[in-house]
């Protein structure tokens, strides 16, 4: 009986000096102050033959992140990657916005994207939150790794006012490394 | 000028030698406004909680409430306006120690274990605005967090406060209470 006891404590002493963290910030967390979250649509940009279009993310890092508000600006922007893209985007409804972030290959598991705007202080705010899942044991932490990993996305957004301004704003694991 | 005017007003009215400080605090329900802040901005919330100190123990505990639950009304140029209700109520159990439990001024430190629920509801009839803004999320979690009290015994029953607890949801969010209010205080007849 006193073994078992023993062995039940040690368990547990052993099982809490390991856990798993998390630092995606659950949708609809508390933004404080005067924001709301926009309907975002994730956007596939297309070319003639009607295949989503096709490129690296990681090959334009980091200066990839980009937002477009006009239909010039777009073409200029997708024709440069491929000549043959087409643009259906009704630029009198929506915005676009694309972003790349980088992270540890392997300790990634989801993404989380959110655009939030604030009629009082003008402005719009892209977060995006990388998804980790990680074991630490003892302060070893098994998200350290020397690869690393690169997403991108293009999302649509509602058209904003005129004289608001759009920031990103990027949280991931290994963004400034 | 009118705070200072109305703080130096209350020090007056206290008659310093009529406080039996000895006489430590029990229990003290109190009430007063808090302010959530997160990396994107601050809200108002309602504070009502209550502590308790066990007889002959530095050792307290505290059961707080926040509370906001308002329709915060907005406009969006070309478009119009609408509302859109927001709710945030923050429970949390505090454990910790009462620094000076027989002076005037008093300073608890301790953790505790937080509740939090928000949620957020777009109320407009503006199909635009239904099309461009999410109609609304329900979020709750459960945190530990650190909390620290600053109270002065302004009379024997009453005392003011001011209290912080705080904790990390995510990176970049970190979350913190500051809170600040009146209590009444019911006094223990411990030794």
């Amino acid at each position: 009986m006193k073994y078992t006891i023993t062995y039940i404590v040690t368990c547990i002493i052993l099982s809490s000096c390991c856990w798993e963290s998390n630092s995606i910030v659950p949708k609809g967390y508390p933004f404080g102050g005067e924001w709301q979250e926009l309907e975002i649509v994730e956007y596939y940009p297309k070319i003639k033959t009607g295949i989503t279009f096709f490129h690296n993310p990681a090959y334009h890092y980091p200066i990839f992140n980009k937002t477009i508000r006009d239909s010039n600006a777009c073409n200029k922007f997708f024709k440069a990657l491929d000549s043959n893209y087409i643009n259906p985007i009704d630029f009198a409804k929506y915005d676009l916005t694309s972003f790349s972030v980088k992270t540890h290959s392997n300790s990634v598991v989801d993404f989380q994207s959110r655009v939030l705007i604030n009629h009082k202080k003008e402005k719009c705010i892209l977060e995006v939150r990388a998804l980790t899942k990680s074991c630490h044991l003892f302060g070893v932490s098994t998200t350290a790794s020397n690869e690393f990993a690169y997403y991108a996305k293009y999302l649509l957004f509602p058209k904003l006012p005129q004289g608001y301004k759009f920031e990103a704003k990027i949280y991931a694991p290994a963004e400034n490394t | 000028m009118k705070k200072i005017l109305f703080i130096s007003s209350i020090l007056c009215c206290t008659n310093i030698s009529s406080i039996n400080i000895h006489l430590p605090i029990a229990f003290q329900p109190y009430i007063g406004i808090s302010r959530m802040f997160t990396s994107l901005g601050g809200t108002n919330l309602l504070q009502t909680g209550l502590y308790y100190n066990p007889k002959n123990t530095i050792l307290f505990i505290q059961v707080e409430n926040n509370l906001h639950h308002l329709n915060h009304k907005y406009d969006w140029p070309g478009v119009g306006p609408y509302k859109y209700q927001r709710h945030i109520n923050n429970t949390v159990i505090n454990f910790g120690v009462n620094l000076f439990k027989r002076k005037r001024f008093s300073a608890l430190i301790g953790i505790g274990y937080n509740y939090t629920e928000t949620s957020g509801k777009l109320i407009s009839n503006n199909e635009t605005i239904k099309r461009n803004i999410s109609k609304g999320y329900f979020n709750s979690f459960h945190k530990a967090s650190i909390c620290a009290t600053v109270s002065y015994r302004i009379k024997n029953f009453v005392s003011v406060y001011a209290n912080y607890h705080g904790f990390e949801v995510a990176d970049g969010y970190r979350t913190t209470f500051i809170g600040l209010g009146l209590g009444y205080n019911f006094l223990s007849e411990e030794l």
